[in-house]
């Protein structure tokens, strides 16, 4: 077996003369552009204007075009020095359809040579690893009964977009539901039943918010939707149309029982921030308040009628 | 009047939130002398095509000439505008 060599002696053999005496320069260009073309991420190096100089074969395949088709042509100015940063790359198709998409992971150095300086990206193809990546995210941020977001996923999602209201100063209603009698509903026509009735609830808040907003169902009963770029005068709004999908969906001739949801609203001011767990405690608490009036007033109508049967007897 | 082009793949929060970073440097450096046209590539792929795109999120700066085209990181506000000045381009 042959011995390892020492790092000494790679660097005596980079510099090893050829029979003539002069360095064996062809040989070491010649094993750097074996590198540069096996490499298995794609290269591509552009000059100051965005033009590109040079790809290898990694990066001809990324890109779905030849050398001949991109050297001299505008790529754009890489920009990403520090972190790697993720981009789309768009691959030719037919009739000038994108056909694929990919996503890559870039780079870049920048190259001092002779008179100019040369900026090298680096791309990595980490299409499934984003695909991977997404299921993950999918799988722990979303409920499996409605499809909406979960807790976790709302939190998630609610965290950015306060960020966002902070520095677009726009405000957010956060509207904090619960299906009512779920138990009842569970007891009487058993757990599909329930699940069933879930799914609706989902469906109503769905249809009556933008997609734009977030939607999730926060606890076994509990939904909570973040209303985004709402004015602060327009939470009634929010909640009576979602009163007024949830009438029409209670319209519908076949149903064996109504759902009732309860609701309550948080306003977001960027002025004073608050968390996202304080807002859905303060619609949660608001919520519960909604839910009390509504148990009082049907006590009271009861004892309207227990009256009314009263006198009449 | 400064005009510019962004592409993009998707409306993705990330993505937005890169939208609305954007819009801030550029009031903030042009008020309202500018004007900002987002391309979803997914919505109008053959721009992208007819465009030389070839990744997202690109950035082009199509009027006053030179063309300037930045592919990829725009947070640093120093950096963009020092690349949208710089004379290299063409």
């Amino acid at each position: 077996m042959e011995e390892a060599k020492t790092p000494e002696f790679w660097l005596n053999e980079r510099s090893t003369m050829d029979q003539g005496g002069k360095p064996r320069v062809q040989d070491h260009e010649e094993f750097f552009r074996l590198i540069v073309e096996h490499s298995a991420d794609a290269i591509i190096v552009v000059d100051r204007g965005g033009f590109v100089r040079f790809l290898n074969p990694a990066a001809e395949h990324l890109f779905g075009r030849t050398s001949e088709q991109m050297v001299g042509k505008s790529f754009g100015f890489p920009m990403a020095f520090g972190m790697p940063l993720e981009l789309n790359i768009l691959r030719p198709g037919q009739e000038s359809r994108v056909a694929e998409m990919r996503v890559a992971e870039m780079r870049v150095a920048e190259i001092a040579r002779q008179n100019e300086t040369l900026y090298m990206a680096n791309l990595r193809d980490i299409t499934e690893l984003v695909r991977l990546r997404e299921e993950l995210r999918t799988m722990a941020l979303i409920d499996d009964l409605t499809g909406l977001n979960n807790r976790r996923g709302f939190s998630t999602l609610g965290q950015q977009q306060l960020k966002l209201a902070d520095r677009t100063k726009r405000g957010m209603f956060l509207l904090f539901s619960d299906l009512d009698n779920l138990k009842w509903i569970n007891d009487t026509f058993g757990h599909h039943e329930g699940d069933q009735a879930l799914i609706e609830a989902a469906t109503i808040h769905r249809e009556t918010f933008r997609q734009s907003d977030i939607i999730a169902r926060v606890g076994g009963d509990e939904f909570a939707v973040l209303a985004v770029e709402a004015y602060q005068d327009s939470g009634d709004i929010l909640a009576a149309r979602l009163q007024e999908r949830l009438r029409t969906h209670n319209a519908q001739s076949n149903r064996r029982y109504k759902l009732s949801i309860s609701v309550g609203l948080d306003y977001y001011d960027p002025l004073s921030p608050r968390s996202i767990d304080e807002l859905l405690d303060r619609a949660d608490r608001s919520m519960y308040e909604q839910k009390q009036q509504k148990k009082q007033m049907r006590n009271s109508e009861r004892g309207i009628e227990k009256k009314k049967h009263g006198n009449t007897r | 009047m400064y005009t510019f082009l962004l592409y993009i793949t998707g409306r993705r929060q990330k993505t937005l939130a890169l939208i609305e970073t954007l819009k801030g440097f550029l009031t903030e450096r042009f008020k309202d002398q500018y004007s900002l046209e987002i391309v979803d590539v997914l919505e109008d792929p053959r721009r992208a095509e007819e465009d030389m795109i070839l990744a997202t999120p690109t950035l082009v700066k199509s009027a006053p000439p030179p063309i300037r085209k930045i592919i990829g990181d725009f947070r640093n506000s120093q950096d963009l505008f020092a690349l949208l000045n710089s004379t290299d381009h063409t």
